[in-house]
């Protein structure tokens, strides 16, 4: 079975807060040792979009018009 | 929203068989009677999991779970959804439900998918005995839930297909890698300049051993010079002494044959006769005379005795040298590089048997079952080095090319003897005949004129043959004087000896030991240029090789259907067949350093995925129970405490307490928990909750918000906070389960108020109240005529339901 579209929404939306959270804790303990590396938000909701097309998620996220 | 549900069930497990669509509804039965059960059937027809991080509840209802056909009609948006649910297929792991069939949906008789469902069906269950962080330990579990079911159901498989293509393309980079190519065109560039500079060594030391060898050559002449010349001077005066002497007595009897014939008053015919034939004699000797001395001549510089015998088996026994010689110098000439390879090819053979690859075939022969393994051949190869070196110094190379040149030389030289014994020979056989002739002539005039002429004639003859055989050894001694030097003088040679030892700076008195040592270091230098070359032709082979590769690289990215990703991604990469070799290589580093970067990047993303899953299923499992181990739990299913797990601790904390913070930041809850206090904050990593009242600060961990009052105002407080709608769903069933538990009758009173007025205000949520059976079966009335509705339900399903009433 596969997803469906809610739970990968809803998957997006979880890691999007938690990297927020993240950030927060980052400036908060700018002491500590420097976070794991942040996920890419955009490759994520690209991998994780309706119709999975690997090329041209590929594309996109190799491209220098990449959204970052 | 009315709900039908036939379940077949073993052992304990019961569920009911109805909820009537009955807003806002009440539903009152017996313990055990499957109230909650049913609630929680219902969240798992929606692909929920109300079981989550509660394994063995979960594992008994799917094992007493038959099968289960769940009905729910009067829906908006849709007229009905059916399941037939197939709990033997759901996952004996509840973390991993919903990622198999959870069987048939129907919605409006067409066949469906869970997706469908939640866009149109949400279950909330919310438990009134739930406490504050029961409810956050939930959501937490769901969360985690969430990342874990997309990863395993597309993450991870996508993912894997991400890698993949840029693993192809990095694979196809990596095969001309600009770093490689690089290092391989210095290394082609040093291993030409050391094979200039191996040249050089050898050609000089060559010089140098020609010239010592030359000088060498000369200091043996010398010595044969100084040696032999003062007694074959001495012979060769003696030889020509006795020429001389011979030459008298011919003039003495040359002057008696011309007396007799003018004594004898020879006739004008005999006499013309006799003088032509004494002329012909004569020039037929002068010649025979000159001939004899170029055989002499030319024997002598061929180191033979002028006899045709000799010739013969001289000439017989140097072709056979020279066919030797021959057939030596290709093993003899190529004998350094032979060994270059041969040492190039031990060292990779080492390193084999180093990498314990001793018994490997590398030659399977198809004769024998046996092959050639590396450390036979690596044995076979050391043999071969060891017979060329025996057998091919390269000195010997030198020496063997001059052989053979001096082999020819006199085999030329014996050839001229040979050419030059038949013209002696016939020039013999006519001075014979002329002589003869000669005699005849004479001997046939009158009387004892005839006779006495004969006998001069003869006498003559004989002189002239002992004159010619005299003459014949003082060529001989006189050519091998000049050969003594090689045609120089002792004063000659010693100049050019004295030249050449300065020239090569040597002691004239150590030319032979400085020769022996020069061949020793041309040997080792040959050796070493034959590696040199070698290398520096291995060098350009790898070089020539990366260079293909970098063209079957660029035609690779420029064409391949495969990679038209990368040319659209990359536009450069279409052109890369036509850059230069340098624009080539620093695009293809710039590619695949972007690749490698991003394939690092789409790595991390789908850990940290992953991570902040288990972080947050990790943290629902400290929250859950502070006391509980789960770690066994975690290894049960996989799971780890890495490092990637361990960094996303906090910023789950931090989502969690801001959550919290949200939930509570709310009018309803701070006056539900916190008697209107306000700067409500949560600390993530103790999990407590601060907030002000009336200017003084209060504090108190999470787990502490549980008493029946505060459990009243937080279930109220959930309920109020369902109106924001967040699920936007066309139907909602909101349960309340274990209603009323720590309520007392004015309050559930109040709170009945409340629902009720809510489902006039929010008509498309089915609230649904739960609660324990007040009535004791003993106090229903048997007569079934007489009982109420209300016990006639009880009486027959052990609940009933009716609309919640004020």
């Amino acid at each position: 079975m596969g997803i469906d579209r809610h739970s990968a929404q809803r998957m997006l939306d979880i890691v999007r807060e938690v990297c927020a959270s993240a950030a927060v804790a980052d400036s908060e303990h700018a002491a500590l040792p420097q976070m794991q590396p942040r996920p890419d938000l955009n490759f994520l909701e690209d991998i994780s979009g309706n119709d999975f097309d690997v090329s041209a998620v590929l594309e996109r996220f190799i491209s220098d018009a990449h959204r970052d | 929203m009315h709900i039908e549900i036939k379940a077949d069930c073993r052992r304990g497990l019961r569920i009911i068989e109805e909820i009537p669509d009955l807003k806002p509804g009440k539903l009152e039965g017996y313990n055990g009677i499957g109230k909650t059960s049913a609630i929680r059937l219902l969240q798992l027809c929606t692909g929920e999991q109300p079981f989550r991080g509660k394994g063995a509840a979960w594992r008994s209802f799917r094992d007493q779970l038959i099968e289960a056909k769940v009905r729910i009609s009067d829906l908006r948006d849709a007229d009905d959804i059916e399941w037939t649910l197939r709990p033997a297929e759901w996952p004996e792991d509840e973390s991993q439900y919903p990622a198999s069939s959870l069987g048939e949906i129907r919605i409006d008789g067409r066949i469906g998918t869970v997706a469908d469902v939640q866009s149109l069906l949400k279950i909330h269950h919310l438990n009134t005995t739930e406490t504050p962080v029961g409810i956050l330990t939930g959501q937490v579990y769901s969360a985690s839930s969430a990342l874990e079911t997309w990863y395993r159901a597309e993450g991870e498989i996508r993912g894997i297909a991400i890698d993949n293509m840029l693993s192809k393309a990095l694979k196809l980079l990596a095969t001309s890698s600009p770093a490689k190519i690089r290092l391989a065109r210095e290394v082609s560039g040093e291993a030409k300049v050391a094979l200039a500079a191996a040249a050089e060594r050898v050609e000089n030391v060559r010089t140098r051993v020609q010239s010592l060898s030359e000088a060498v050559e000369i200091a043996d002449q010398l010595d044969t010079v100084r040696g032999s010349s003062p007694q074959m001077e001495h012979k060769l005066q003696e030889l020509e002494a006795t020429l001389s002497e011979l030459d008298g007595r011919r003039e003495t009897l040359d002057r008696e044959i011309e007396a007799s014939q003018i004594e004898k008053h020879l006739g004008e015919q005999a006499e013309e006769d006799l003088i032509r034939l004494e002329r012909l004699v004569s020039r037929y000797d002068g010649a025979l005379r000159r001939r004899i001395q170029e055989l002499e001549h030319a024997a002598a510089a061929a180191k033979v005795s002028p006899r045709a015998d000799d010739v013969a088996v001289a000439i017989g026994m140097l072709e056979r040298e020279l066919s030797e010689l021959i057939n030596a110098q290709p093993i003899v000439s190529k004998g350094p590089q032979t060994l270059a390879v041969l040492d190039d090819l031990m060292r990779r053979l080492d390193d084999a048997i180093s990498a314990g690859l001793s018994d490997q075939i590398l030659i399977e022969e198809a004769s024998s079952s046996q092959g050639w393994s590396v450390e036979v051949l690596r044995e076979a190869f050391r043999i071969q080095m060891q017979r060329i070196s025996e057998h091919a110094q390269t000195s010997d190379a030198e020496e063997l090319a001059r052989n053979i040149a001096a082999a020819r030389s006199r085999l030329d030289a014996l050839a001229r003897v040979e050419s030059l014994l038949e013209t002696v020979s016939r020039d013999e056989s006519r001075l014979r005949n002329a002589e003869s002739r000669l005699i005849e002539t004479a001997t046939n005039l009158p009387g004892s004129v005839g006779r006495r002429l004969n006998e001069l004639l003869r006498h003559r003859n004989d002189l002239d043959n002992e004159g010619r055989q005299l003459q014949s050894q003082i060529d001989r001694l006189r050519a091998e004087i000049d050969l003594l030097g090689g045609g120089r003088t002792e004063e000659v040679l010693a100049a050019e000896f004295d030249r050449l030892c300065r020239e090569v700076n040597v002691d004239p008195t150590r030319v032979r030991s400085a020769l022996e040592r020069e061949r020793n270091i041309l040997n080792s230098l040959t050796v070493d240029h034959a590696m040199v070359q070698a290398n520096e032709a291995s060098a350009a082979h790898d070089l020539q090789d990366m260079l293909d590769a970098v063209a079957k690289t660029a035609s690779g990215i420029s064409t391949s259907e495969d990679l038209a990703w990368l040319r659209r991604a990359f536009p450069q990469a279409a052109r890369l067949a036509e850059l230069s070799l340098d624009e080539q290589l620093a695009t293809i580093q710039s590619l695949e350093a972007r690749l490698t970067d991003k394939r690092q990047t789409a790595s991390e993303t789908l850990q940290a995925v992953r991570s902040i899953g288990v972080a947050l299923e990790q943290l629902a499992n400290g929250l859950r129970d502070a006391n509980s181990s789960d770690r066994g739990e975690r290894r049960r299913r996989g799971l780890s405490d890495s490092i990637e797990t361990q960094v996303w601790d906090l910023p789950v904390r931090n989502w969690i307490a801001g959550q919290a913070r949200q939930w509570f930041d709310d009018e309803t809850m701070r006056q539900a928990l916190f008697d209107g206090g306000n700067d409500i904050t949560v600390d993530p990593q103790e999990l407590t909750v601060s907030w002000k009242l009336n200017g003084e600060d209060f504090k108190r961990p999470l787990a502490l918000f549980s008493s029946g009052e505060q459990a009243f105002a937080f279930t109220r407080a959930r309920v109020a906070q369902l109106d924001r709608d967040a699920d936007q769903v066309p139907n909602r069933l909101i349960a309340l389960d274990e209603f009323g538990a720590f309520l007392d009758a004015e309050r559930l009173s109040g709170l009945s108020d409340y629902l009720v007025k809510r489902q006039e205000r929010i008509p498309n949520d089915h609230v649904l109240v739960i609660l324990p059976c007040g009535v004791r079966p003993r106090d229903i009335v048997a007569n079934e005529e007489k009982q109420t509705p209300r016990d006639a339900q009880l009486s027959r399903r052990g609940y009933f339901a009716e609309r919640l009433q004020t």
